[in-house]
């Protein structure tokens, strides 16, 4: 056997099928072109119909998060479940929960300062950490024993517009609040609350005391994502750390969580529809276009054929050439249709979408080519080559 | 190098299933080392042998047996392999790839057995030189005569140093001094060892070969 026989392995190498593959799809400009045009197109209107659906499915599916949909608050309406307090921290612990609070009973908080003419506000003990939505605006976050304040509430204690609410700021982080039975208490802080929570822009939060009994009227308990809502529920119904737990509420946005799979529902129905359409039409034009090109190319695969190529190295070749062409036209439609989008609405979808539509139009581009590829590689070489 | 020893019994083909057959009950022998002529008038089968020779067309029945091994009832994949690995073959009209330079038509057939670009891109350059087209490697075929881009059509089935050549009327177009580059190109393939069929209809070229196979 002879030198160089003996170390050819008689088959392509894969770096070559590619390089051939490409080489290819230079050699064949006119089809090269239009598969990625076809694709540039596809992907181009894929993100400017769908690609604005999902956006706005996203913008619309954040706003109705922001407002609760993942919020479960358990409420204890009569004051006798006996709701643990500790149990707040244990909660804070559970994979399925961002954040928890715990909330004592309202009772009526006056300033000490200006105490005959202060109008009153709710004050409540809170167990827990002050969770994300309760933002410090002035001051710092309470200590055990200390108080901070919601901008609404420090209105009312300043006696004040909204438009000088730097004023009481100032002033109640430099001073104390009185409880109806004396008991001062400092304020450290003004806050803002944010939704779900905004409703405590009215109240003054007290951070409990170590060992300090308080008596949990209200539980609010914020789920990682919407799918743990019902799971935590579930939980806070069954498992829920108090002396009665039937005597308990647990309260879970189920209108607003319907109100959200209808959303998700409609807008993605009706995006991944269009997309659907699209993608099938581009895959049946990627398929003529394919088969157009290797027709053109039937003498080219007889002689590799008759050279020694095996019918897979003839399908690798073919999609790899319009491999070549799919990724052109996918890169290059996907900056098209995201610019535009960005022109257009002020707002792209996220970076999963748009790179899922990008590998989706691959995948498709590729799936098109394989009956071309096949019937290129199925063909026999001879009768190929035997026609003029 | 040791060529191929080529045994055929009872071949028979047709190019429709039933049809008139091409050639039918053929037996023969071809050795290593020598050049064997294949001749016969038009529409006897010459070309269609060798293609079958070559393991590029399946028989309708008989057994093809190379150095032992019955290769008519092998795999496409395993024929393919075969074919890119110890088959050179020139064909009749070169079959040159008109959108590629002379040089990369040479290595094609490197690529197909798995030579690395460098080596078929040495090997290609050394035959072209050696056939007097070297100047002619950076050029597309429709740039070159037809004596020419039939000796590019040898470079490229010796690239691979194969055990077997089939050449199908591989001087038929050629003016004689390009008919004697390529016979002499044959000829000494087979000094060294390889096998070498040659399909013609030129009686001086068939009388030059070893070994003679008459188809009627």
């Amino acid at each position: 056997m002879n030198a160089v026989a003996d170390v050819l392995p008689g088959s392509p190498r894969a770096r070559d099928i590619v390089d051939e593959g490409l080489r290819g799809a230079v050699a064949q400009r006119a089809a090269s072109v239009t598969a990625a045009l076809v694709l540039a197109i596809v992907c181009f209107v894929v993100l400017v119909t769908t690609g604005q659906s999902a956006a706005s499915e996203q913008r619309v599916l954040a706003r109705v998060d922001s407002v609760g949909s993942r919020l479960v608050t358990v409420v204890d309406d009569s004051g006798t479940a006996g709701i643990h307090p500790e149990g707040v921290a244990r909660l804070e612990q559970m994979s399925d929960v961002e954040w928890a609070i715990g909330l004592g009973p309202a009772r009526d908080v006056l300033r000490t300062d200006v105490f005959a003419d202060s109008s009153g506000v709710a004050a409540r003990t809170v167990v827990g950490e002050l969770p994300a939505p309760v933002r410090i605006l002035s001051g710092r976050a309470p200590r055990p024993g200390e108080a901070v304040v919601g901008r609404v509430a420090a209105r009312t204690l300043g006696g004040v517009t909204a438009s000088a609410s730097v004023a009481p700021s100032e002033l109640l982080t430099t001073g104390q609040l009185v409880e109806h039975d004396a008991r001062t208490i400092p304020v450290v802080g003004v806050f803002e609350a944010e939704a779900p929570l905004d409703p405590l822009d009215e109240v003054v939060l007290v951070a409990a005391e170590p060992h300090e009994v308080v008596p949990v009227r209200f539980l609010h308990v914020l789920a990682r994502d919407v799918a743990g809502v019902e799971r935590l529920a579930q939980v806070l119904t069954t498992s829920l750390e108090a002396d009665d737990p039937t005597a308990t509420t647990v309260d879970v946005p189920r209108g607003v969580l319907e109100l959200r799979s209808v959303i998700a529902g409609d807008l993605g129905r009706a995006g991944r529809s269009t997309m659907l359409v699209v993608l099938l039409v581009s895959m049946a034009i990627v398929a003529v276009t394919t088969l157009g090109s290797v027709t053109a190319r039937r003498r080219e695969f007889g002689r590799r054929r008759a050279l020694g190529a095996t019918r897979s190295a003839i399908v690798a070749l073919v999609l790899v050439q319009a491999g070549a062409s799919a990724v052109v036209g996918v890169v290059a439609g996907t900056c098209a249709g995201l610019v535009t989008l960005h022109l257009a609405l002020g707002e792209l979808p996220g970076a999963g979408f748009s790179a899922g539509v990008a590998g989706l139009v691959l995948l498709v581009a590729l799936l098109g080519s394989v009956p071309p590829a096949v019937a290129a590689a199925l063909r026999d070489p001879m009768r190929i080559l035997r026609v003029p | 190098m040791t060529g191929v020893h080529i045994e055929v019994t009872d071949l028979a083909f047709a190019y429709r299933r039933g049809g008139e057959t091409v050639f039918d009950g053929l037996d023969l022998e071809i050795r290593p080392g020598r050049v064997a002529t294949l001749t016969g008038p038009s529409g006897s089968g010459k070309s269609t042998l060798l293609y079958i020779l070559a393991l590029m067309l399946r028989a309708e029945r008989g057994r093809i047996v190379w150095d032992g091994t019955a290769v008519e009832t092998l795999g496409d994949a395993r024929r393919a392999q075969l074919r890119a690995r110890d088959v050179g073959f020139v064909f009749q009209d070169a079959l040159l790839d008109p959108a590629r330079t002379v040089l990369d038509n040479v290595g094609d057939a490197g690529v197909t057995a798995g030579l690395p670009r460098r080596d078929r891109l040495a090997r290609g350059r050394e035959l072209l030189d050696r056939f007097g087209v070297g100047h002619r490697a950076e050029h597309r075929p429709g740039e070159i005569s037809g004596g020419q881009a039939q000796r590019v059509a040898l470079c490229r089935a010796l690239l691979t140093r194969p055990r077997v050549i089939f050449g199908d009327e591989p001087t038929g177009n050629l003016d004689p001094a390009s008919a004697q580059v390529v016979w002499g190109a044959l000829r000494a393939a087979a000094d060294d060892g390889a096998t070498v069929v040659v399909a013609t209809h030129d009686p001086a070229l068939a009388a030059a070969g070893d070994d003679r196979i008459v188809l009627a």
